[in-house]
C-alpha cells in the first residue's frame, strides 16, 4: 500500500535531508510546539468522536506546559512522519515511535517509556500458538509495518529456521488496526502487538482476542523523535519529562490510560464473540455519514478534486499549446521534462516531495496548498496529453475551411478547433475527474483531512471499520455518480449526435462502457 | 491576355516543397464574371495552385494580382484576402459541431461589424437559393453529400466574395446532384460570379466553362476557350487527356458548341 511506496523514497529523502541543514523553527519564535502523530494506535494516540486523544496527546500537552509553549498536533499517516520532521513541517514526532537503529540514523530520540509486546490470537477456537516460542513456527504472524514487532517476527523466524522448523509467514500491515483486523478475519494465525495495545483490543472487541504467553522484548523503548542535532530541543524536552516524573504527573497519566508497568491483559477467552447486528451497523453508517468530521472530510475531498482539476486543466492546456507554433521550439524541451517527471513518478511521491522536500529548498507551502499543487501538476501532465490528442483529432480540413472563410487564426482556434477538441476529450475528462476523486485520498499522508483519512480515524476509535469505510464509500459513490451525470449532460450538450438520442442513454452511461466513445 | 480587364492575374507563380517542384511558372488571367475550369491529371498541382490563390499556402515567387493589387506583398492581410476569395473544398469541410445556420454565420460573426450587418437575412436567403431553407437547424452529419456541398457554397457566399474557387466539386456527387449543381451555377447566386473550378469531370466542365486550362507537372501547358478546347484542333496533349478521361470523347470532339 501507500507505505510501501513511501519507503522507496524515504531513504533518498533522508540523505537529502542530511546534506541540507534542516531548519529548526517555530518553538522559540512562535511559542508553539508542533508535533506529528499518526492517530491509529490506541491507547497512545487515536481519534474519538472526532477528537485526538490518548496518552501521547496528554503527555505532549503536559510537556508543552512545562516548557511554557503551546502544543499543536498534526495528524497524518505514520509513514509521513519522518519526512515531515525532515522537511521542518513539525518540531517533533510524538507517535509512540519505537527506537530502532534504522530510525536512529535519521532522527534523534528522546525516549520516555519502555514497552513490551505480546502474542495475540483469536479468542474463538483453540490455537496451537502458546507464546513467543517455537509454537510460532510455520504460522502466519501479523505485525505493523516498521514497528518493533516486525523485527521481533523476523527474529522468531530465524530461530525457527535455525531449529529446523518451518519458517514464519510475516504479514506486515500499515497500522496496528489493520494488524488486529487481519487476525480477527483469519488472514493471520497470530499477531504481535504492544502489551497496552492488547489491553485496548480486549476492551474494545470483547471476546475477539486472547493473549498467549508472557510479554517479550522488554527493552524496546518508545520516544519523541526530533531532527538530528536539535540539541536545544532535546535538552528542553528531557527537562520537561524529568519535571513531569518529579511531580507525579507522568504516573497519573500512566494510570489514566491503564499503562501501569505491571498491568497485564486479563484475557479469559471465554466470553462469546460479540456480533454486531446488521441494523445496528446501518445506524452507525448513518451516524458517520452525517457526522461533522465526515462532512468536513467529504467537503475537503470535493475541494481537492475540483481545485486540482481546474488548475490541472489549465496547466495541461498551456503545456499542450506551448508545444505548438514558433515558441514551441524553445518550450518543447522544458515541457517534455515536466511531462516525463510527473508521468514517470508516483503521485504519492510528488505529494510528499512538494510538502516535505520543497521546504528544504526554501519553498514552504501549507499542507492543503501542497496537496493541490502536487495534484494539479500531476493532473496537468496527463491533461496535456489529453488536450494534445483532442487537438490532433480535429480534422485538418476544419481548420483550413475556417481560415479560407477569412476567420482569424485566434477565432479559428476558439470557435472551431477548441470546441471540436473538447467534444473529443470529454469522455477522457470524465475519467480524469473520477480518477482524481480517488487519487485525492493519497494526500492523507501529509495530514490533509480528506474523506478516507477521516474514515480511518473514526474506525480506529471503535473498530467500526465496516461502517466507517461504508460511510466513506457512500460519499465517493455519490460524488462519482454526480460527476458521471454531469459528464453525460455535457456530452449531450456539446455533441449533436448524442443530442438526438433522446434521454435513453443515461443509465447505460453510468455502467462501464468500452466502445461508446466517439 | 491583356491585364487591364482582369480580376485576377497570376504572374510566374512558383512553389517548391523540399526538392519537389510543385508549381512552376504558372501564369493565368481571369476576366470579370468568367468561369475557368482547370483540368489535369492527379498530382499536377491543381489543388496547390488554388490554395496559393487564397494564401493558405505561400508561393515562393511570382505575383498574384487581384484587381491590380499584389496579394503576395508583405503587408497584405491573408485574412482580408480570404474574405474576398471564397473556396469550396472537395470534401466540403462543414463545421461538424455546428448546425447549418451556425455554419453560415460563424465567419460573419467573427469578422466584425461590416460582415455582421444583415448576416442572418443573407444566410437565410442563400440557404433558400441553394434549396436548403428547411435544413437550417440540421447538423452536417444529417445531410447528404450534395446538400453538404450546397451548404459549403452558401457558407462561402455569405462573406460576399468577389471570386470563388471550387476544388473538384463533382467528384463525390451522384449524377442527380451534379445536375443540381450545374443548375446552381446557372442561377442568380453564382451565374455572374468569377470562378475557378478544378474538375476531372469533362462533361461538367463542358457545361460550365468559359475557358479551359490544362495543367501537368505543375505547369500550365494549354489554355483555350471552352468551345475550342473540345474541338478537333485543340492542343494535342489536352486532346489526348480528354480522350483518356472520356472514353466517348469522340462524341464530344464533334460537338463544338456546348
Ligand atoms: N505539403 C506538401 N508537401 C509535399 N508535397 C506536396 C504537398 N502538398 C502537395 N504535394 C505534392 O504536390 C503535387 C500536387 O498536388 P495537388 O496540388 O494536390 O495535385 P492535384 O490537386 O492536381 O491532384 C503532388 O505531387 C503532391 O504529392
Ligand atoms: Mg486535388
Amino acid at each position: 500500500m501507500s507505505l510501501r511506496d513511501l519507503r522507496s523514497f524515504v531513504l533518498p529523502l533522508l540523505l537529502f535531508g542530511a546534506v541540507l541543514p534542516a531548519r529548526a523553527e517555530g518553538l522559540a519564535v512562535a511559542g508553539k510546539l508542533t508535533y506529528g502523530t499518526a492517530a491509529t494506535f490506541a491507547p497512545f494516540e487515536f481519534v474519538q468522536n472526532g477528537t485526538l486523544t490518548g496518552f501521547d496527546i496528554d503527555l505532549a500537552q503536559a510537556v508543552a506546559g512545562k516548557m511554557g509553549v503551546q502544543a499543536d498536533a498534526v495528524n497524518m499517516e505514520f509513514g509521513g512522519l519522518i519526512p515531515a520532521l525532515q522537511g521542518g513541517r513539525i518540531d517533533l514526532i510524538n507517535s509512540a515511535m519505537y527506537l530502532s537503529p534504522e530510525r536512529e540514523q535519521a532522527v534523534e530520540f528522546v525516549p520516555y517509556m519502555t514497552i513490551d509486546n505480546m502474542v495475540l490470537v483469536r479468542a474463538e477456537g483453540a490455537s496451537a500458538i502458546t507464546g513467543y516460542d517455537l509454537s510460532l513456527c510455520g504460522k502466519r504472524i501479523a505485525v505493523t509495518l516498521g514497528g518493533i514487532e516486525e523485527r521481533d517476527a523476523h527474529v522468531a523466524d530465524r530461530t525457527c529456521r535455525d531449529a529446523g522448523r518451518p519458517p514464519l509467514t510475516v504479514l506486515a500491515y500499515p497500522t496496528a488496526q489493520d494488524t488486529a483486523l487481519n487476525l480477527l478475519q483469519g488472514r493471520a494465525d497470530g499477531a504481535f502487538t504492544s502489551r497496552f495495545g492488547a489491553a485496548v483490543l480486549e476492551a474494545q472487541v470483547p471476546g475477539g482476542y486472547r493473549v498467549v504467553g508472557t510479554p517479550f522484548g522488554e527493552n524496546a523503548r518508545i520516544g519523541f523523535a526530533i531532527r538530528k542535532g536539535d540539541g536545544e530541543l532535546h535538552a528542553r524536552l528531557q527537562q520537561a519529562l524529568d519535571r513531569l516524573h518529579g511531580d507525579g504527573t507522568f504516573d497519573r497519566l500512566l494510570r489514566k490510560w491503564h499503562l501501569e508497568a505491571d498491568r497485564l491483559p486479563g484475557g479469559t477467552g471465554e466470553a462469546a464473540r460479540v456480533v454486531h447486528p446488521v441494523w445496528d451497523g446501518l445506524a452507525y453508517i448513518g451516524d458517520f455519514v452525517v457526522s461533522a468530521p465526515f462532512l468536513r472530510g467529504a467537503g475537503m475531498t470535493m475541494l481537492l478534486t475540483v481545485a486540482s482539476l481546474v488548475l490541472g486543466s489549465f496547466v495541461g492546456v498551456l503545456a499542450a499549446l506551448g508545444q505548438l507554433g514558433r515558441a514551441g521550439r524553445f518550450l518543447r524541451g522544458p515541457i517534455f521534462l515536466y511531462l516525463w517527471l510527473f508521468r514517470g513518478t508516483p503521485v504519492l511521491l510528488q505529494i510528499v516531495f512538494v510538502y516535505n522536500v520543497l521546504p528544504l529548498l526554501g519553498v514552504r507551502l501549507p499542507a492543503l496548498t501542497s496537496a493541490i499543487v502536487a495534484l494539479s501538476l500531476n493532473e496537468g501532465a496527463y491533461m496535456a496529453e489529453i488536450v494534445r490528442s483532442g487537438l490532433d483529432a480535429v480534422r485538418p480540413g476544419q481548420r483550413q475551411a475556417a481560415l479560407a472563410l477569412g476567420m482569424s487564426p485566434v477565432s479559428v482556434f476558439r470557435h472551431v478547433v477548441a470546441p471540436q477538441a473538447f467534444r473529443v476529450v470529454l469522455p477522457m475528462l470524465g475519467n480524469q475527474v473520477i480518477g482524481m476523486l480517488k487519487t485525492s485520498s493519497l494526500v492523507s499522508v501529509i495530514a490533509v483531512q480528506e474523506l478516507l483519512l477521516v474514515a480511518d480515524q473514526a474506525a480506529s476509535a471503535n473498530f467500526r471499520y465496516l461502517e466507517a469505510l461504508s460511510a466513506a464509500a457512500l460519499y465517493y459513490l455519490a460524488f462519482t455518480t454526480l460527476f458521471m451525470l454531469l459528464q453525460y449532460r455535457l456530452e449531450r450538450y456539446v455533441s449533436p449526435r448524442r443530442r438526438s438520442d433522446n434521454g435513453r442513454g443515461w443509465l447505460r452511461h453510468l455502467l462501464p462502457a468500452g466502445g461508446d466513445v466517439r | 491576355m491583356s491585364g487591364s480587364a482582369s480580376v485576377l492575374s497570376l504572374r510566374s507563380l512558383c512553389l517548391t516543397i523540399g526538392t519537389h517542384r510543385i508549381l512552376h511558372d504558372c501564369t493565368l488571367d481571369l476576366a470579370e464574371g468568367q468561369t475557368v475550369v482547370i483540368l489535369g491529371p492527379s498530382g499536377s498541382g491543381k489543388s496547390t495552385l488554388m490554395r496559393c490563390l487564397n494564401l493558405l499556402l505561400r508561393a515562393d515567387s511570382g505575383q498574384i494580382l487581384f484587381r491590380g493589387r499584389d496579394l503576395m506583398a508583405r503587408h497584405v492581410s491573408a485574412t482580408e484576402v480570404r474574405r474576398m476569395i471564397g473556396m469550396v473544398f472537395q470534401d466540403y469541410c462543414l463545421f461538424e459541431h455546428l448546425d447549418v445556420r451556425a455554419n453560415l454565420l460563424l465567419a460573419p460573426r467573427t469578422a466584425g461589424a461590416g460582415f455582421l450587418a444583415d448576416a442572418d437575412a443573407r444566410a437565410m436567403n442563400l440557404l433558400a437559393a441553394v434549396g436548403l431553407a428547411d435544413k437550417a437547424d440540421r447538423y452536417p452529419h444529417e445531410l447528404s453529400g450534395g446538400q453538404q456541398q450546397r451548404v459549403a457554397i452558401a457558407r462561402a457566399l455569405v462573406m460576399r466574395p468577389e471570386l470563388m474557387l471550387f476544388d473538384e466539386p463533382t467528384s463525390a456527387l451522384d449524377p442527380e446532384s451534379i445536375e443540381a449543381l450545374q443548375a446552381l451555377f446557372r442561377s442568380d447566386a453564382l451565374a455572374g460570379m468569377t470562378k475557378i473550378i478544378v474538375t476531372h469531370d469533362i462533361a461538367f466542365a463542358s457545361k460550365v466553362a468559359d475557358r479551359i486550362v490544362f495543367m501537368e507537372g505543375g505547369e500550365i501547358v494549354a489554355e483555350a476557350a471552352a468551345g475550342q478546347a473540345f474541338s478537333a484542333d485543340a492542343n494535342p496533349r489536352l486532346r489526348r487527356f480528354l480522350t483518356h478521361a472520356m472514353p466517348h470523347a469522340g462524341a464530344f470532339s464533334s460537338s463544338t458548341d456546348l
